[in-house]
This record gives C-alpha cells, sequence and structure tokens, in this order.
C-alpha cells in the first residue's frame, strides 16, 4: 500500500476531556492509529463512551470546548490537520471534509429554510450564487433523491419527516464534493423503515461522488452493509481492526465476540438456536481507568496479566490485528 | 400566518373584555359612589336622585351592558376632582408614561441582549461572573430604593443630574436607569441561558462541519434563535416597566399616568383609576398582541403551527 492511496492517516490520536469538575482528565481518545484509503469505507465500532465519536470530531476538530487533542497526527492527503490554523481547516470542512450528524431533527437551524442552509456552504467554498447556485441546488436535492426539490428548498425544517432531513443533511454534507464523509450514527435517530433506504442512499452516493467514508456505529448491521473495514473501539483505544469480513467471521478480541454475540438475529433462524447474550457490567470510568486492560473486568477470558498490561497489538492476518493476551497466548 | 393572526386577535379582544369585567366589578366593590359624592348629611332622597341619575339603581348586568357601551364609545365619564373628561385626563399624561417605559424597554433589551451575549461566549469568565452578581443584585434591589440612591448619589452629591421633573432628556437618565434596572438583569439571563443553548446545539455543529465562519454561526443563527426567547419575554417586561412607572414617577416627580393614578387612588377619583386601568391594560394587550406577531415573523414553527 503506497502512501499516495492514503486519504487519511491517523497517529497516535490522543484526545481527552476535563471533566465536570474541570479537574479530573478523561482519556476520551487514548491512542489511535488508523489509515483510510481513498474510496474505502471503515467503520467505527463501540458502546457510547468508547470513544467513537470523539475520534470523528477531532478529525473535523469540533470538539466540544471541554475537550482537546492532546497529542497525535492526523493526516489528510499528507497534510497534518492538528497544525492547521483555525481558518485554513474552516476551507477544508464542508469541502474536503464533511459529516453527517445522528440526529437530523436538530441538525437544521429551525429558523431558516432547508433551502437557504444548502446554500450556505455553496456560497462559501464554491463562490456559487444565481442560476447557477440554484441548479447546483436542485442537482443535489434529486442527488438524495427528493421529490419536487423546488418547493423542498422553501421549507422549513419542522415541516419535513426524519427520513427527508437526514437526506437534506447528506445533501448538505456532500454539497461541495468532499473527499472524506464522516457519518456518526447515521441511521440511529431514524425509523426502522427509512434506515435502509438511508443506507442505501449513502452508498450510492459514496459510489457516484468517489466518498471516502467512515461510519461511527454501534451496529454491526450498518458496518456489515457499507464498510470495508471496521475498528472496534472500547474505553478510548481500538481493541481489533480488520476486514468486516473477517471480524465478522474470525473474532479474536473476547469484546468484539461479545458485541457480535448480541446482534439479534433478524432472520430468525438462530432465535431459538441461543439466547440474545448481553455484555455484564457497564463500560469503565475513563477518569480512573484500572492498570492493565480496560476491558478486564467484564472479560469472560481473563486472565492474570490482562489486569497487569496493555496489550499490545498482535497481528493476526495481514489486516486483522487485536490487542489481547489472549491471541498472542494462542 | 393570518390564521395565526386571528386567532391572536381573538384572544386580545377576549382578555380586553375580562379587563372591563374587572375594572367594573372592583369599581363596585370599593363602595358607593353617590356616598362620596353628596355631603354627609344628605337624605334618602337626595341619595336615591343622585344614584338614578349615575345609572346605578339600576341591575348590575344593566349597569354592565352600560357601562361597556360608554366605554366603547370613549366614555369613562368625568373625573370627580377635575371636573371633565377622565379619558382626556389620562390620554394627556400617558405620552410622559411612555416616554419613560420605552426608553427603559430600549435600554434593557440592548444592554441586556450584549451583557448575555459576552456573558454566554465567555462563560465562567471574570466577566460571566460579574454579570451574574449584577443580575442578583438587580433584581434584588426595590426599585424606590434604587431611585432615591441614585438621586443621592448623581443629583444631589456630584449634581451631574437634576433631582425630579421633566424639562429635557437629562431628566430622562436617572428614572430611566432605575426603572430599566431590572429587566436588564432579567433580559441578560435569558439571552445567556438561550445562547449557551444554541451554542451547543446540533445545528451549530452542523453549521461549523460546513465550513462558515465563527462569527457568521453566532450572529446569523446562534443569535436569531436566542432571540426567541427573549422576544417572548418582551410582553411582559412592558407590561413591568408600564406597571413600574407608578413608583418610579412618584420618586422622581414625572408627570405621567402613574403620578395621575397614585392622585386619583387617594382622592377616590374612580372614573379617573377606571380610565386609567383600562387605558393601560387594552394599551398591554395590543403591546402582546404585536409582540406574538412578530415571534410567528420571526419563528417558522409558530407561523405555520
Amino acid at each position: 500500500m503506497s502512501d499516495g492511496d492514503i486519504l487519511l492517516r491517523v497517529k497516535d490520536l490522543k484526545t481527552h476531556l476535563r471533566g465536570r469538575d474541570g479537574q479530573r482528565v478523561v482519556k476520551a481518545v487514548d491512542g489511535v492509529s488508523f489509515d483510510l484509503r481513498r474510496g474505502e469505507t471503515l467503520g467505527i465500532i463501540g458502546e457510547s463512551g468508547s470513544g467513537k465519536s470523539m475520534t470523528a470530531l477531532s478529525i473535523m476538530r469540533i470538539l466540544p470546548s471541554s475537550a482537546r487533542v492532546i497529542g497525535g497526527e492526523i493526516r489528510f492527503n499528507g497534510e497534518n490537520l492538528l497544525t492547521k490554523s483555525d481558518r485554513e481547516m474552516r476551507r477544508l470542512r464542508g469541502e474536503q471534509l464533511s459529516m453527517i450528524l445522528q440526529d437530523p431533527m436538530v441538525s437544521l437551524d429551525p429558523l431558516f429554510t432547508v433551502g437557504s442552509q444548502l446554500a450556505e456552504p455553496l456560497r462559501a467554498h464554491m463562490g456559487l450564487g444565481g442560476a447557477a447556485l440554484k441548479s447546483r441546488m436542485t442537482e443535489l436535492m434529486s442527488a438524495v433523491s427528493i421529490p419536487s426539490p423546488e418547493q423542498r428548498l422553501k421549507q422549513y425544517p419542522h415541516q419535513m419527516s426524519g427520513g427527508m432531513l437526514q437526506r437534506i443533511v447528506g445533501a448538505i454534507a456532500i454539497s461541495c464534493d468532499p473527499q472524506l464523509l464522516i457519518a456518526d450514527e447515521p441511521t440511529t435517530a431514524l425509523d426502522p423503515t427509512v434506515q435502509a433506504q438511508f443506507l442505501d442512499l449513502l452508498e450510492a452516493l459514496r459510489d457516484s461522488k468517489h466518498l471516502s467514508v467512515i461510519v461511527v456505529t454501534h451496529d454491526f448491521g450498518v458496518a456489515a452493509r457499507l464498510c470495508d473495514r471496521v475498528m472496534v473501539m472500547y474505553a478510548g483505544r481500538i481493541v481489533e481492526m480488520g476486514p468486516i469480513r473477517e471480524i465478522f467471521d474470525h473474532p479474536r478480541h473476547p469484546y468484539t465476540k461479545a458485541l457480535l454475540a448480541s446482534i439479534p438475529d433478524a432472520t430468525g433462524a438462530g432465535a431459538g438456536a441461543r439466547r440474545l447474550r448481553t455484555i455484564e457490567g457497564s463500560p469503565p470510568d475513563l477518569g480512573a481507568l484500572p492498570p492493565g486492560c480496560p476491558f478486564a473486568p467484564r472479560c469472560i477470558s481473563v486472565m492474570e496479566r490482562c489486569r497487569r498490561d496493555y496489550p499490545p497489538e498482535f497481528r493476526i492476518a495481514t489486516e486483522h490485528v487485536a490487542s489481547c493476551w489472549q491471541v498472542q497466548s494462542q | 400566518m393570518l390564521r395565526y393572526f386571528f386567532s391572536r386577535l381573538r384572544l386580545a379582544i377576549i382578555t380586553i373584555l375580562g379587563v372591563s369585567l374587572i375594572v367594573f366589578v372592583t369599581s363596585r366593590m370599593s363602595g358607593d359612589a353617590t356616598l362620596l359624592l353628596l355631603p354627609q348629611d344628605a337624605s334618602e332622597a337626595d341619595i336615591k336622585a343622585m344614584q338614578h341619575d349615575l345609572g346605578l339603581d339600576a341591575s348590575y348586568p344593566v349597569q354592565y351592558y352600560r357601562f361597556v357601551v360608554n366605554v366603547a364609545h370613549g366614555d369613562f365619564g368625568q373625573s370627580l376632582r377635575y371636573r371633565e373628561p377622565a379619558l382626556g385626563l389620562v390620554m394627556s399624561r400617558l405620552p410622559a408614561t411612555l416616554e419613560l417605559a420605552f426608553s427603559a424597554f430600549i435600554l434593557s433589551t440592548i444592554v441586556g441582549l450584549i451583557l448575555g451575549i459576552i456573558s454566554a461566549r465567555r462563560r465562567s469568565s471574570w466577566f460571566d461572573y460579574g454579570a451574574r452578581i449584577f443580575s442578583i443584585t438587580a433584581q434584588s434591589m426595590p426599585s424606590f430604593w434604587v431611585g432615591i440612591m441614585l438621586i443621592l448619589v448623581f443629583a444631589v452629591e456630584l449634581r451631574w443630574l437634576p433631582t425630579s421633573g421633566a424639562q429635557g432628556i437629562q431628566y430622562l437618565v436617572l428614572p430611566v436607569v432605575t426603572l430599566a434596572l431590572v429587566p436588564i438583569a432579567s433580559t441578560l439571563r435569558i439571552t445567556r441561558s438561550a445562547m449557551i443553548e444554541t451554542l451547543d446545539a446540533d445545528y451549530v455543529k452542523f453549521l461549523r462541519v460546513k465550513g462558515l465562519a465563527e462569527r457568521y454561526i453566532v450572529w446569523k443563527h446562534a443569535f436569531r434563535n436566542a432571540l426567541v426567547p427573549v422576544i417572548a419575554i418582551s410582553g411582559l417586561t412592558l407590561g413591568f416597566l408600564i406597571g413600574g412607572t407608578v413608583i418610579i414617577e412618584s420618586v422622581f416627580a414625572w408627570p405621567g399616568l402613574g403620578n395621575l393614578m397614585v392622585e386619583a387612588i387617594f382622592t377616590r377619583d374612580y372614573p379617573v383609576i377606571q380610565a386609567g386601568v383600562s387605558v393601560t391594560s387594552v394599551f398591554l394587550i395590543f403591546l402582546n398582541l404585536a409582540v406574538d406577531l412578530l415571534f410567528g415573523v420571526i419563528d417558522p414553527r409558530v407561523r405555520f403551527g
């Protein structure tokens, strides 16, 4: 894999939060490294609090004021985003890096028409105006398959359904033909019936616009639909990463195995055969992590060593890595 | 928008009718007006005759009907003290009061908004703490005391401004500042919390995703959203200000409606009290109607809802 193929290279990213009391430091992202190839779709999977959203927000550099990137590199087309000025970063955001947020019902300003909100990035980044702006907007609305776009553009967010709003958010996100699109739980807030539709749309947009995509999700089903590779995060670190089929068929980290076992089987075939398993315990307090592997307290195959030392990354196959002492011992 | 307008208008009319009923009932409850008008030794026949003249011998529903009809024609009766139409007296004093109230409203809105936005954007800074201490202090000091203190400092000690009266712009400063202090504090607090809420909202995050300038995001989007609750309370603020002038006008000897009303209450000049209460009420009801309409203009959810 030559460096030219790599769109985004994240190296040892550390993002810390100040706790509510202002003193305690929460290691939301604690040494995350991964590459994203051009045209690839990478899934980031984890429970809430695993650091998956913080990783996404760090790349976009739109962290909440309590959070700060304290170390690492984020190279986008070879350039480190973390050393860019706010102004340079703003120019990249919306134009080359874009993002879809979780809840479409609150992603748009309720006081402005969707048209005016779609026009904003087109004006700011592409300098469009007049007839060119209008035709571009109609084109984008059709690209996300919204019927009668002219009328819809004049409407306000509260006049539309969640599914339609998420498609409009999608249209805004891809309006300036970005190279990277981050989708943070893009279907979680949608009705089940429109979830599949939106995933279809996302897939179609990715292929037609040659987007590289990062999908942040807690849902293996979503990852299976869209992703080439996935990385599983736990307590701010990557515990396992590999091609989606590999992870599905041969998960190596106990946490990944547990997550996969907790998926309800949609086909119903396995429903009677096995009971749905949940993961015992709750995610760790990121402000007071014990030494060793943070998953150890919940792990069913925990060993003596796990409680002492954090496991390094072990390579299982060319692209499949996992951070677990068990993998080494096998 | 039109449907919204008519529903608000209907509500305003119902409120005005309610106010007329309250004015009518409270004035009947305060005793027989004829006894005040006649000498102590008036005969039973004199009282009866007077009651008949004033229409007080009719049943209450009939009296109320006549009251409403008269008021609709702008007739609140004669002032017992000045012997001239009560409405004319009230209207001649109204401009001075409105001058005071609106000056204070404009001052409190502008200052409250600016301080609130700065507070929200510099959360937990010394400025923010200072603003919080200011708003708690301002809201807990009685306005007549503040007025007297301001007179002592700026008029008596420093001699920068006149103590009382209304002969020019410099006479406006102290009463307006006194009156505006509480609404500045409340506007500040509401603006601050609304601004903090909008700056944390997901749509602001998405505006940042779009790569728009921070100043644009704050002023075009966050500020406009924060304005919604500020407008929502502005009707209340105006009511507070117009009511608040009663005390302030006494302290600063301001020749407005408030002073006239206090005088009328002391001399039991019922027609003037009725006219004053009715006029301020109707005025406030229409101001609130205007605020509601402004609300509809700024927020599409209200307009289409």
